[in-house]
Order: C-alpha cells, then sequence, then structure tokens
C-alpha cells in the first residue's frame, strides 16, 4: 500500500500543488493507494513516517520552472531541515521519525510554483501539473528516477508546521 | 566601539512560530538595547474582515495560527454572541471548552517536548534530541496526539477546525464518539505527570523578572472562555474595557504592535494565569506543582515548561470530567440573529489572553474587527527577560549568549504568524 500526502494551503495560490495532486488523485480512485491532505500537523506527519510503509509526499517548491514537478531525493529531503519558519518542518519530521525505529521508503515531489501569496489564483501550468503527477503516481510511475530533472538545493514554499 | 562593546544579532530565531530577529546592543558593560525585531509580513486580518459576515470570523480568524486556531475561533464566536445578545451556555459550551483543552494540550506537548526540551538537553534542535531521547519525543509526541485526537472528534480535523460556528457547532458529536477519548486522555493525564517530574529534574537558570502578570479569571474554572480581566496588581476589568485599559502602538522595529497597560509592560501566558489563577486548580495539580517548587506560580521564565507541563494535567483532568458528564445537546448551536452592536471575546489562548472585537450592523456586517493576540502583548515584557538574562551573564562569550537569547525567547513560545496581523501603515505625503 501506498501512502500519498498532499501538502499544502488552499488559500495561498501554488501553494495549494500538493492538495491538488491529492484531490485529483482521489477522483481516479486508484487501488493499492491511500490518500491524505496533511493539515500541517508535525505529530501526524511523524506519525506517517514512521508507520507507512511507502509514502509519497507533494508538496509545492520554488525551483524551476513553473508547473515543473521534480522529485527529491532521500539525500536532499534531510537538507530540507531548518527550512519551515515555524521551527519544525518535513525534514525534521523524518529526522525525528526516523530516531523513533524504522521508517517508510519516502518519496518527495515538488511542483514548481509562481504566487504563493495569501489570495493568489492557482496558475494554470501548477493546475496542469498537478493532475499529470496524479496520473503519474495512479499509474505507479512516480518513482523517484523518473523525475524529469532532479532538484539540486532548492526551497520548499510550503510544508511548515503551523 | 570601546571594549567590551559589542552588538549580538540573531537574524533568524530557530524554534518559535513565525519569523522574527533579535538585537542587542552592550555599551561599557551595560546592555543598552534590546530589540525583538518582529519581520515577518502582517496580514491584516482586521480589513479582510471588514464588509464580510458575522458568521465569518470563525473560520476566517481560524488561519491566523495553525498552533492555536481554536482560541481565534472561540474569542471571535464569542465577541459576536456578545454583540448580538446571545449567551452561550450548556453543553454547547461545555464542547467548546473540551475542544479548547484539546489545543491546549498539543500546543503544550509541542512546545514542551519538540521546542523548548532542546534548550534544556543541549541540543540545536528536536531531531538531535529524539536520536539520544526517542522514549522522550515519544512521550511527547503521544501527549500531542491525544489533544488532536480531541480536536479531531469535537473540531472535525486537528488543524483548523471546521466544525465551531457563531453560536455553537454544525454538528454536536455523539456521547460514544466522546467515550472513544477516555483512553487516549488518560494516558495523556500519566504522560502529563511524568512530563512535570521529568522537567522538574531539569536545570534552570537563576533569573526573575517581576512583570505585571494579566489573565482572565473566571468565578469557578481554570481560565478558559470569558471571565474578568485581572492583574497581579489587583486590577480587575470586564473584558469590555480591555481597550480603555491597555494601549497598543506601533514601534520602528516591529511589525506587531506591542502593548502595553499604563505605559508599562506586562505579562501574558501561562507563568500569568497559573499565577493568578492557583485556586482554580485541581487539587491534584496543585499539590504537584508544591511538590516541582512551583507553588502559587513561578517569576523564573525558564520554569514556565514546568506551569506548561501542570496546565496539560489541568488539562487532560478537565477533559475527562467534560466527557464523562456529556450529553448531546438537542441542537448543536443556538441561533444567534444579527443586529446591529459591538461585542467583546476574550480567551485563554495557550500562549495567554486573546482579545477579539466585532462591530456589526444592523444585517451583520462587519464594520470594524480588533484582535489583540498574547505575543503582541507580550512583546516587551520578552524584551525585558533579554535585558534582565543579558545583564546577569555578560561575562559569556557571544556565541553562548546568543544561544541564551534564543532561550529567552523560545521561554515564551511566541506565536510571531499571530502578532503581526496589526500593522496600521501611514504613508507620508
Amino acid at each position: 500500500m501506498t501512502h500519498v500526502v498532499g501538502v499544502g494551503n488552499d488559500l495561498r495560490g501554488d501553494d495549494v500543488a500538493g492538495l491538488l495532486t491529492a484531490r485529483h488523485l482521489r477522483e481516479l480512485r486508484p487501488p493499492g493507494i491511500s490518500i491524505e491532505e496533511w493539515s500541517g500537523d508535525v505529530a501526524r506527519l511523524i506519525e506517517i513516517i514512521a508507520e507507512e510503509e511507502d509514502v509519497i509526499l507533494v508538496d509545492a517548491c520554488r525551483w524551476g520552472r513553473v508547473g515543473q514537478a521534480t522529485s527529491i531525493s532521500t539525500a536532499e529531503i534531510d537538507t530540507l531541515s531548518g527550512m519551515s519558519s515555524h521551527g519544525v518542518g518535513i525534514g525534521e519530521a523524518l529526522g525525528i521519525a526516523r530516531a523513533l525505529g524504522p521508517v517508510a521508503r519516502l518519496r518527495v515531489w515538488g511542483i514548481a510554483g509562481r504566487s504563493f501569496a495569501l489570495g493568489d489564483p492557482v496558475s494554470a501550468a501548477v493546475s496542469r501539473a498537478s493532475r499529470r503527477l496524479a496520473v503519474l503516481i495512479a499509474a505507479g510511475r512516480a518513482a523517484p528516477d523518473q523525475a524529469a530533472r532532479p532538484c539540486r538545493g532548492g526551497r520548499s514554499a510550503g510544508g511548515g508546521i503551523g | 566601539m570601546s571594549e567590551g562593546d559589542r552588538t549580538i544579532r540573531v537574524s533568524a530565531l530557530a524554534r518559535v512560530e513565525g519569523e522574527t530577529a533579535l538585537r542587542v546592543r552592550v555599551s561599557g558593560g551595560r546592555v543598552e538595547s534590546v530589540a525583538l525585531e518582529i519581520y515577518e509580513p502582517p496580514r491584516f486580518f482586521e480589513a479582510l474582515l471588514r464588509g464580510r459576515s458575522y458568521l465569518d470570523p470563525v473560520d476566517v480568524t481560524a488561519r491566523i495560527c495553525g498552533i492555536c486556531p481554536v482560541a481565534y475561533q472561540m474569542s471571535a464566536a464569542m465577541a459576536i454572541e456578545d454583540a448580538c445578545g446571545v449567551l452561550v451556555d450548556g453543553p454547547i459550551r461545555q464542547l467548546r471548552r473540551l475542544l479548547y483543552w484539546g489545543e491546549w494540550i498539543e500546543s503544550h506537548a509541542l512546545h514542551i517536548y519538540l521546542l523548548h526540551a532542546p534548550d534544556f538537553l543541549g541540543y540545536d534542535g528536536a531531531v538531535e534530541a529524539a536520536a539520544d531521547h526517542p522514549d522522550l519525543i515519544a512521550s511527547g509526541l503521544q501527549l500531542k496526539k491525544a489533544g488532536n485526537a480531541i480536536m479531531e472528534v469535537v473540531g472535525g480535523r486537528a488543524v483548523h477546525p471546521v466544525n465551531p460556528r457563531v453560536g455553537g457547532f454544525h454538528r454536536a458529536p455523539d456521547r460514544s464518539e466522546l467515550l472513544a477519548l477516555v483512553g487516549p486522555v488518560e494516558r495523556a493525564r500519566e504522560i502529563a505527570l511524568r512530563t512535570v517530574r521529568w522537567a522538574a529534574g531539569l536545570e534552570f537558570p537563576e533569573v526573575g523578572v517581576e512583570h505585571e502578570l494579566v489573565s482572565l479569571r473566571h468565578p469557578s474554572e481554570y481560565p478558559l472562555l470569558g471571565g474578568e480581566i485581572v492583574g497581579s496588581d489587583g486590577g480587575r476589568i470586564d473584558v469590555a474595557d480591555f481597550r480603555s485599559v491597555f494601549a497598543e502602538e506601533q514601534s520602528e522595529h516591529s511589525t506587531a504592535l506591542t502593548s502595553s497597560h499604563g505605559g508599562r509592560r506586562y505579562l501574558v501566558g501561562p507563568m500569568a494565569r497559573f499565577a493568578l489563577n492557583q485556586d482554580r486548580l485541581d487539587d491534584e495539580v496543585r499539590a504537584e506543582a508544591e511538590r516541582v517548587g512551583v507553588a502559587g506560580g513561578t517569576r523564573n521564565p525558564f520554569r514556565s515548561i514546568l506551569v506548561r507541563g501542570l496546565e496539560v494535567m489541568q488539562a487532560c483532568a478537565e477533559s475527562l470530567r467534560i466527557i464523562e458528564a456529556y450529553r448531546e445537546p438537542a441542537r448543536p448551536h443556538v441561533d444567534v440573529p444579527p443586529r446591529a452592536g459591538t461585542g467583546t471575546g476574550a480567551s485563554e489562548a495557550p500562549r495567554g489572553l486573546l482579545y477579539h472585537r466585532y462591530a456589526l450592523d444592523g444585517r451583520g456586517r462587519i464594520e470594524q474587527a480588533t484582535i489583540v493576540p498574547p505575543t503582541a502583548q507580550n512583546q516587551l515584557a520578552i524584551e525585558e527577560d533579554l535585558r534582565t538574562v543579558l545583564q546577569a551573564n555578560l561575562d559569556l562569550p557571544s556565541d553562548r549568549l546568543r544561544s541564551l537569547c534564543e532561550r529567552t525567547v523560545r521561554n515564551h513560545d511566541p506565536c510571531i504568524s499571530c502578532a503581526t496581523h496589526f500593522l496600521r501603515l501611514v504613508f507620508e505625503p
């Protein structure tokens, strides 16, 4: 079973990318895949990483051309530590989960956005990319080595706690 | 700059909610200036609410903070109900209290274990602390999970709950749903007790800072929803008089307004309400407070970790009582027809007193909204803590002093995102 986690904020333009992917995926009803829109609670994210076997996390990011979906390697996920302004982010959640025991196979996908301000509209390219990524995940084709271009040291646009 | 003069700057404080910096100037062996520079962009929630329906603030203001959304929902609902001349009581009020205790449990657990504990254990953050103390961090997460469970059952979800509304709730949970929470909350109560005893063994820097303390005070309950506003100076006012007693003003170095009482700083939050409401605590909690040396309260902000642990004990005990007594209300909310008027509401967010005021027209359109969160009220007190701690430790090298400054700020669990909705922009001609 693969657990897909959409990360983002409905009210901040392209930051909704991860949530859109989760919603598109839900419409596709793929077998063997459970779907969750992450609430932003760090304890829940640690729980997911610690208790699920296979996790795909989708968030918006600020690297690449707008609408580009990029996978992030495990090593690069570690560099996400400290990127949340709210004290505990995705990287920290993974670090804590690892310290507490075995963790899921984790894959992180970022969808590059343009605007993240409160009330901004969602870019058409981000909307399309979310749908495409959902189709890829549903078809079991969202392995990291199938990324169009690997991420190199970008910054997460969202996914912060609180 | 002479020998001994130095400037300490922390450009981004870690393990606090939101974005803030810190600048300290030391000259001639004296702390010359301290500035908590809140640079998180202002978010204009008060302006956003103008012209909207009186039913909207409960959902809109919940978005101010992902850690304490219930605080915003409850203060907003009470202020609007006050404007409309409606008092919500009985089982609906008890459900509100249960939801709020859930938020306290999850917020305090997050701060105690993931944000504050690393300071005492000597780690840079929770990841490093978890590597050496996995059982400790795991129990903290279990505690937080109990709070989340309450939020999910009563609020509809753990972050930004969707079930609260003006007049009560969209749906009242079944008694069986609440009874399913008894096990997790009982376990949480045990963890809370262990938390207090663990925290009592930590090493605390010796410091005492005298602030005027301010909190709500209820006739019979540990303060959460409503009551009077009381101060350690003996003052006591109605919530409706808040703005005539407490002033807000813009400072150059912060995008948050800073609050004062008679031109002086004051402190809200766990240390304040704990000291001012000792007689509203359960006997078990009061006895534990005595055991760990904070009976009657503490003036040492580093010991606030103990107070938060004791408040979690209280929150768990109160939650269990509410669950036990709960009977589903005939309707999940009372009707609140709009009317022209002004209303105020105040509740005790995990970080302290949160005040809302709304002016409505006859159709329920919001003409004016005012929100005063705890962190904005605490800004001057935090700066005074920094001044006191620094002055006593000026012999430390700069890197250790910088670290001590960060710890001093984190003592108050500041929520910077909450504090930055209030910037009043003045454009020069």
